[in-house]
């Protein structure tokens, strides 16, 4: 771990349709760490992982996010892509009509060339893409089916963790791709975060359960109850969690 | 103009051009289209499609002017390169553009040699999807019969390699029309793979109205593909009809970039049962572009299925129409038909009309129907987007995907991978468009 931070969230408020979920939200995430965020339904983790992103239906209202020194909220999302940072989507769409393979390689290619890389021939990627394949232990025939088409909701979230295995985002950001998971899902979801478990990478793990941090332990552990952060921790939290539920939290949210 | 008294007039001085048929055919053919005139918009089926343009455009069917220089021949040479069939430049059969080495005892023979060697045969081949009802044009194709192809594929005989009929116009002095019909008859078992293509090159009124005629045996297989890419003053009319016996299949994929008007009648009729059909659909429209699907499905026998897939992409001031009706007959048991039409919408001054159809006289029957317009997913553009792609490039590959989902239907790699860049551009001009205005 290294004191280089990553993303820099300060006193952050957003809003959806007028509605305020986030509520001044802080937090610092340095290179190597991995930090997770738990909490109830409706708190607002969904709508961070979407903020960080850049999704269009939420809005900034207060508070400033930098990402490796950059104003990440100044950036359309996929000038932050391209800069390295990743969302692993809750419901990824299907894409009827594009190829898994053709997707990939086209987004590896747009975020190579941003980087001032060479872009992958269509023999070098298909080597990099059956190696990466093999490691989220994906059947090869996803590579020629349309892009989650008809893909079962595993399947969906092992393309998500393939998609981040190939593009090897600095800052990756999981918005509960841990649900509806069984337990070989979760052991690749946690192989595939631990691989970018470097000196210069970061990771936010929006979860609601503990369960996937029992694969995948992390540095840091923050509790969000109505668009706060009403408690940080080590892992030992998100146990407590597990043990108690979020109900303290609840009373001490509507105290 | 194309009024009923002119055909016979433009008929009596083509005498000459055209090849002899058989006694009383055309004459009768004439008769008939006298009687009816060409499709108004009073009829139903003709409602949101007018042809006053046609009827006003003077067009004259293809007489000996039709000659064709050399450099467009070269330009045509590309689109048929290693292929194999028939290809007609202007109505006339062209054999040195491609070549119709079909191996073993499938039978492929220009309509206007067929009707010398074996009138008759021409005659019955015309008359056999006769129960199927057709529209007036198609009368007035039969009058002037003299360009087109006949395909006869003997019983269990397996053609592997797709025939091509590719018919394209050159500019000519004084605005064209071309009857064009394609006989194929399918023995039982056989199976074959049958391309239409119709390109128009420059940019000069010209009025295609073809006619395709199917006759499938019992169990035979047909996949039919028709690719439509005509000049931007170019009308276009056709109307395929099939008639489909017990446990056949036929597949069919119409892709419809080009003309200005372009109509395209789709009809089969499931007499044997077990019989299937699968119609799919692809039409791009930008401009002043007027592009018409009409589907015509008779379940006439127990145990049949029907499947379609239409999609279309509109941008500027194009008008689409679908209609697809099915009829279920009252002994059509079983019957599991299924009608799905989608649309995009690139700009808020294209149209859609989009109608389905369904007749159903049967009691034990599955038939869904379903018609979606609208623009691309929101969500869809932020996922592309959160992976790098910016939003240009993000609409236009899902616009490219809407369109390949019916283009990768086609089974044949040699075939679908030309058409695959063919549509590919043809967005790509569309797309250009919607960003300059």
């Amino acid at each position: 771990m290294t004191d280089t931070p990553i993303l820099e969230i300060k006193d952050l408020h957003a809003t959806v349709e007028d509605t305020p979920i986030l509520r001044g939200i802080s937090l610092t995430i340095c290179a190597g760490e991995v930090h997770a965020i738990m909490g109830p339904n409706g708190s607002g983790k969904s709508t961070l992982a979407n903020v960080l992103a850049g999704h269009a239906d939420y809005t900034v209202t207060r508070g400033s996010v930098h990402y490796r020194g950059k104003d990440l909220l100044a950036m359309p999302p996929e000038e932050r892509a391209r800069e390295g940072v990743f969302l692993a989507f809750q419901y990824p769409v299907e894409i009827p009509g594009v190829s898994n393979a053709y997707f990939l390689r086209t987004a590896l290619n747009t975020v190579r060339t941003h980087r001032g890389e060479e872009r992958l021939d269509a023999i070098d990627f298909l080597k990099l893409l059956k190696e990466k394949m093999k490691f989220v232990e994906m059947d090869p025939k996803f590579q020629n089916r349309a892009v989650n088409e008809g893909f079962s909701g595993g399947e969906k979230k092992r393309n998500e963790i393939l998609q981040m295995a190939i593009l090897e985002p600095t800052l990756a950001i999981l918005d509960e791709t841990d649900s509806g998971l069984d337990i070989d899902a979760l052991r690749i979801v946690a192989e595939g975060v631990n691989a970018l478990r470097k000196e210069d990478h970061a990771v936010l793990v929006v979860t609601h359960y503990q369960r996937l941090l029992n694969y995948l332990v992390p540095d840091f552990v923050h509790v969000l109850v109505d668009g706060v952060i009403a408690r940080s921790g080590d892992k030992s939290l998100a146990l407590e969690l597990e043990e108690k539920g979020y109900a303290e939290f609840d009373r001490a949210a509507s105290a | 103009m194309t009024s009923t008294a002119n055909q016979q007039e433009d008929l009596r001085s083509l005498r000459n051009a055209l090849p002899a048929a058989p006694e009383g055919l055309r004459e009768a053919a004439l008769a008939e289209f006298q009687r009816l005139g060409l499709p108004t918009v009073r009829l139903e089926d003709w409602r949101y499609t007018s042809l006053r343009e046609i009827a006003d455009g003077e067009f004259t069917a293809a007489g000996d002017d039709a000659n064709v220089d050399a450099t467009s021949t070269a330009q045509l040479r590309d689109f048929v390169a290693g292929r194999s069939g028939l290809a007609f430049v202007n109505g006339r059969h062209c054999a040195e553009l491609l070549a119709a080495d079909l191996a073993g005892s499938a039978q492929l023979q220009s309509l206007a040699a067929a009707l010398k060697v074996s009138p008759d045969e021409v005659a019955t081949g015309i008359a056999a999807v006769d129960d199927i009802e057709r529209s007036s044009l198609v009368t007035l194709n039969t009058a002037h019969l003299g360009c087109g192809a006949i395909i006869r594929i003997p019983d269990g005989v397996v053609v592997e390699s797709p025939i091509h009929l590719f018919y394209a116009t050159v500019p000519t002095a004084r605005p064209r029309a071309f009857h064009v019909r394609n006989l194929i008859h399918l023995g039982k078992h056989s199976r074959v793979t049958v391309v239409e293509h119709y390109l128009g090159l420059g940019n000069a009124p010209t009025w295609t109205n073809s006619a395709t005629d199917i006759v499938l045996a019992d169990g035979a297989k047909l996949s039919h593909y028709k690719l439509q890419q005509e000049s931007a003053q170019a009308y276009h009319t056709a109307d395929i009809a099939a008639l489909q016996g017990a446990n056949s299949s036929w597949h069919s994929i119409s892709l419809s970039l080009g003309a200005r008007l372009c109509r395209n009648d789709i009809r089969s009729r499931l007499t044997g049962s077990g019989a299937d059909c699968s119609l799919d659909g692809l039409y791009l429209a930008g401009a002043e572009q007027h592009v018409d699907t009409h589907t015509t499905i008779d379940h006439a026998a127990p145990h049949c299925t029907s499947v379609e897939l239409y999609k279309g992409i509109l941008g500027g001031r194009a008008v689409g129409v679908f209609n697809g009706k099915v009829l279920v007959r009252n002994q059509a048991q079983r019957t599991d038909a299924r009608q799905l039409n989608k649309n995009l919408l690139l700009s808020d001054a294209a149209t859609i009309n989009t109608k389905p159809q369904l007749e159903i006289f049967a009691d034990d029957v599955k038939c869904s129907h379903g018609a979606t317009t609208g623009r691309l997913d929101e969500d869809a553009i932020f996922f592309l987007r959160a992976r790098g792609l910016d939003e240009e490039a993000a609409r236009n590959l899902l616009t490219y995907a809407f369109a390949n989902e019916i283009v990768e239907r086609i089974a044949d790699d040699g075939v679908r991978q030309p058409f695959e860049a063919i549509v590919r551009d043809h967005l790509d001009a569309i797309f250009a468009a919607e960003g300059s205005r």
